[in-house]
């Protein structure tokens, strides 16, 4: 792909993709399934390490095929496609809704989505937390650390973050050499 | 200047907790714009979020363009959404860089021990829109609870679950307002 096309390509499934995540995943291996340029099992890497470093998917997936294909100039133009198409929605309804945020259809609007929102996020995060949480007993330990520091003692997140990692890869230690 | 500054270090944060995308950035949205620099009220926050979900691309990129307008404009848009993508961008070249080639085995098994913080801070994510839409009244609560019930038996709405956003929208403006 030439860098016009890995921008476009990007463009493209971003423009269309509400949410994020995962969902971009899931369209970039549908169109890459049918293109067939990139050995499966390389793609596999990808998405498994795109999916488990910081930041929006979407951005490192991008990132990751950009470079596949063109280097450091393929990986620019493909995080530029990927992000194009909300900075731009996002900052010319900006205005519009800070200047109409007091208008009581316009906060009523808000408070129906969010109120679908919630449902959404309420099914999504049941069933995620049920099945990581009865995947084994140890997983309820960092899970508890984390609700707890972060949500209860508003402990800064990197900090948290970084405690919880340290005592899951001691874990992993002690739990290999038994 | 300083508010620009401000803007980068608070999203730069973000993007490098960001693990898990999605949902599971909110709770460290929610803390860098509520907690931390008072950006934003959660009513305003419900707001950012309702916005992101009609919006295409990553929630984080939503809130960043948005935090980013309202405090700074356009230039404020443009350093918070950079930042965002860019310190975790600088985190993947680094692991890129020490692994040579990451294998799906290493990733996978990093997937592994990120799971159940990740869930942690999905558990997070339900506090915001909860609160708020129980704060908006019993319409709003009775919604979400309805919302729950369509997502899980009306197929039509649990393939898109946009359609059910858009309608919400629209009852709220006549009914919550």
């Amino acid at each position: 792909m030439s860098l016009w096309e890995l921008f476009i390509f990007f463009f493209r499934i971003s423009a269309v993709t509400f949410g994020g995540g995962i969902v971009i995943l899931g369209m970039v291996q549908l169109e890459e399934e049918k293109r067939k340029d990139i050995d499966p099992e390389e793609f596999t890497d990808m998405v498994s390490l795109a999916a488990s470093m910081p930041g929006p998917i979407a951005v490192s997936i991008s990132w990751l095929f950009g470079k596949h294909y063109k280097g450091l100039a393929g990986s620019i133009a493909a995080v530029l496609g990927a992000v194009t198409p909300p900075f731009f929605i996002v900052l010319a309804l900006a205005p519009v809704i800070l200047k109409y945020s007091d208008v009581p259809q316009v906060q009523g609007f808000f408070r129906g989505v969010l109120a679908g929102t919630g449902a959404i996020i309420t099914t999504v995060v049941f069933d995620n937390v049920k099945n990581t949480l009865t995947s084994g007993w140890w997983n309820l330990v960092p899970f508890a650390i984390v609700v707890s520091m972060i949500g209860v003692f508003h402990i800064h997140p990197l900090i948290a973050m970084i405690l919880v990692l340290l005592l899951q890869f001691l874990h992993e230690r002690l739990a290999m050499s038994r | 200047m300083t508010m620009l500054l401000r803007l980068a270090s608070a999203f730069a944060q973000v993007g490098i907790c960001a693990f898990g995308g999605g949902l599971s950035t909110l709770p460290l949205i929610e803390y860098q714009l509520v907690t931390r620099t008072g950006w934003l009220t959660r009513e305003q926050f419900g707001q950012v979020l309702a916005l992101s979900q009609v919006t295409p691309g990553p929630i984080a990129v939503n809130a960043a363009t948005f935090v980013g307008y309202q405090q700074a404009g356009v230039l404020g848009s443009f350093i918070a959404t950079l930042s965002l993508i860019a310190a975790p961008l600088s985190v993947l070249c680094v692991v890129l860089l020490l692994l040579r080639r990451a294998t799906s085995e290493q990733s996978k098994k990093f997937k592994l021990l990120l799971r159940p913080i990740v869930a942690g801070l999905l558990v997070l994510s339900l506090v915001s829109p909860l609160t708020v839409t129980w704060k908006n009244g019993l319409i709003a609560t009775a919604m979400l609870a309805a919302g729950i019930a369509l997502l899980r038996y009306v197929k039509f709405i649990k393939e898109h679950p946009p359609v059910l956003l858009f309608l919400y929208g629209l009852i709220g403006v006549f009914i919550l307002k």
